[in-house]
């Protein structure tokens, strides 16, 4: 009974902590979208940072992110961009933003230059080749190869070599250092980060001379196997990777929101009706997808962000 | 024998892609995909129309879909009917089609016929339905169905997009028609030089349809020898199909004209069919649904003697523990030639 009282008793004195914490937050995103819509995005992301830094949201990414690419700073607008898609995986505009992680990175990958992040468990300082940061986490594209990281702990220095990855992103995760313990908190949310799924950042290629922008409802009706779909007089003809693959996976539960075995009794129930649908081709990889894509009239097909598109048009989404 | 004949003949053709076909649907290497549907059902009738309960083998229904090129595309559903003493083959449909452009495509075979939405939606595998049966208004001609729903001849149909969301859809048609008795479809020669003609126009706005079509043949009945018949069928229809949500509701009109008087001194009579569906899909695997149907035959209609009067309304449930089967449970009422009950069955329907 003890135990009870006590236990009702911290909640109801810990609830009006969480309702205030709540409220800073509301208010900082409040002022942050407001500035955004502006133009006033050194202030916007003050706001937006703030809100970051009490309570992990959606649009406190979202925010961010917009601020940062604004700002010029595709590093910082890829990490917060991502950041969002992990917060709010099942969010209607996923695409839209994946698309946006795929032009950014695409931008900086005809330079030369891969995504490095590195997160820490603990407040730090640190730098990359020289180059400071106050704060984690550390967002920077750098050319492929070996780099050094000094990090500004508490207790002391640590220098380490990362290597970046030619393609795609390389992520790192710093473990505290000995004799400096993170909250229970902070360890959970690192724990949390670290078993989250990266999301795969897919793009939808189409045949030349089809369109060059769909609304994601378009692109749900002719992915989904509902009904026939032409592009431009062409019928559509989906061309995606095989089972097994990471982009499909995603694509069809995130955005799709379908199963995998839904998915295909969606086709399989269209296929057979008539009507000239045609079933989904599936390729073991993406090259293969943008080949038929480039080749076929009416194909429109999936791949992973980093993937050569020559031959085909990139489809933004609206 | 030509039994034996057939069966070996679809081994073969269903042997061939399923050494490289591992997933349900989408294809790669072959081509070609191939599937069979099966259902079985279990049901008591009470009332005036009170019968044993039973249970009801369904027909085994194999579909078969090969896209050799991107334009060209082979169909064919073959099904395999219980009968009391044995299994009767039954060629469903069998297309050879060109796909050039959305709004220009092709079909010749045997094609099921496009009146209304039901009848091009769905087809015999029962798995591919929410209910358990066919719509009064859309039973195949050898189930005692009112309409001409199979046709053997050539079909060219179409989509045009005039934006993203909007589309006119358009089916022409010409087919060896009807014959002496409703059931069977003209499959090897037709007993008139004319032919049916069939047209076909509706427009969708997102997921909802409307449109129409017509069916016009003309053919000598067996119960009026030596008189003709000319047929004229108006179906309307119009549906909403978005998820969650199936609403279903479509009627025709079917008039006959007998070039001599018939016993009740009429030359001209009309039948009539209508149905109205709504299915909900509750939760994931869920859909409940309910649906009211009725038909309404003439009574001097002697082509139409074997297709009863009914009103039936129904409610149901369908519930899909994996994808790749359906368990329904429905219940209702029926009025067939003046007769009253009401029944309770329930289906296992599969696709593999």
């Amino acid at each position: 009974m003890v135990l009870i009282v006590f236990m009702v008793l911290n909640a109801t004195t810990a609830r009006p902590d969480f309702t205030e914490v709540q409220a800073q937050v509301q208010a900082h995103l409040t002022r942050g979208e407001r500035m955004l819509r502006d133009g006033d995005y050194e202030n916007a992301l003050w706001n937006f940072q703030q809100a970051n830094a009490r309570l992990s949201t959606p649009i406190g990414a979202l925010g961010a992110a917009e601020c940062y690419e604004q700002l010029g700073n595709r590093a910082y607008a890829v990490y917060y961009y991502r950041a969002y898609l992990r917060r709010a995986p099942n969010a209607r505009d996923a695409l839209e933003i994946a698309e946006r992680i795929g032009d950014l990175m695409f931008i900086e990958a005809k330079d030369g230059r891969a995504l490095l992040e590195v997160e820490s468990v603990v407040a730090a300082k640190g730098s990359v080749d020289g180059h400071p940061y106050n704060a984690f986490p550390i967002a920077a594209f750098l050319p492929p190869g070996d780099h050094e990281l000094l990090v500004e702990f508490p207790s002391g220095p640590q220098k380490r070599v990362v290597s970046v990855k030619p393609e795609g992103l390389t992520t790192l995760q710093l473990a505290p250092p000995p004799g400096v313990s993170p909250t229970a908190a902070s360890i959970a949310r690192v724990s949390k980060s670290l078993q989250d799924e990266e999301p795969p950042v897919w793009i939808v290629i189409a045949h030349p001379g089809s369109y060059t922008r769909l609304s994601a409802d378009n692109l749900r009706e002719i992915f989904s196997g509902d009904r026939m779909v032409s592009l431009n007089g062409q019928i559509a003809q989906v061309v995606i990777p095989r089972v097994g693959s990471r982009t499909r996976a995603a694509f069809i539960s995130t955005f799709l929101q379908k199963t995998e075995a839904s998915f295909q009794s969606s086709w399989m129930k269209l296929v057979f009706r008539g009507g000239g649908a045609r079933a989904p081709l599936e390729f073991q990889t993406d090259s293969e997808v943008v080949a038929v894509v480039a080749s076929q009239p009416g194909a429109i097909g999936i791949v992973a962000a980093d993937t050569p598109t020559a031959g085909v048009t990139r489809i933004g989404v609206r | 024998m030509p039994r034996l004949v057939c069966f070996g003949i679809l081994f073969q053709f269903a042997a061939l892609p399923a050494l490289g076909q591992h997933s349900m649907e989408p294809r790669s290497e072959t081509h070609m995909t191939i599937h069979f549907f099966a259902d079985v059902v279990g049901q008591k009738t009470g009332g005036s129309i009170e019968a044993p309960s039973t249970f009801n083998l369904g027909s085994l229904t194999l579909f078969v879909h090969a896209q050799p090129t991107p334009q060209f595309f082979a169909l064919a559903e073959v099904a395999f009917e219980p009968t009391l003493q044995d299994y009767a083959l039954d060629v469903e449909r069998l297309e050879a089609g060109w796909s050039p452009r959305s709004w220009f495509q092709a079909v010749i075979g045997r094609y099921h016929t496009p009146l209304g939405y039901w009848n091009t939606a769905f087809h015999h595998g029962k798995w591919l339905v929410t209910t358990i049966e066919n719509p009064l208004l859309f039973k195949f001609e050898d189930e005692g169905g009112p309409l001409p729903v199979h046709t053997i001849g050539l079909l060219v149909f179409g989509q045009a997009d005039f934006s993203p969301s909007v589309r006119l859809l358009y089916h022409l048609g010409i087919g060896n028609g009807r014959g002496a008795t409703p059931d069977p479809p003209q499959k090897l020669m037709d007993i008139h030089e004319g032919k049916s003609f069939i047209g076909a126009l509706h427009v969708g706005i997102s997921g909802f349809r409307i449109g129409g079509s017509v069916y016009l043949d003309k053919t000598t009945p067996q119960a009026t020898p030596g008189v003709d018949m000319k047929e004229q069928i108006l179906v309307g229809d119009a549906t909403f199909t978005t998820p969650p949500w199936e609403i279903l509701a479509e009627g025709a009109w079917i008039r006959h004209e007998y070039s001599s008087p018939l016993p009740s001194g009429e030359t001209t009579v009309h039948d009539y069919g209508a149905y109205a569906q709504v299915s909900y899909q509750a939760w994931e695997r869920v859909r409940p649904y309910v649906r009211g149907e009725v038909q309404r035959v003439d009574t001097d209609d002697l082509f139409m003697e074997n297709v009863p009067d009914q009103v039936r309304f129904l409610a149901g449930i369908r519930f899909d523990p994996i994808d790749a089967l359906a368990v329904k449970l429905e219940g209702g009422n029926v009025r067939i030639k003046g007769e009253n009950g009401g029944y309770g069955r329930f289906q296992v329907a599969f696709v593999y």
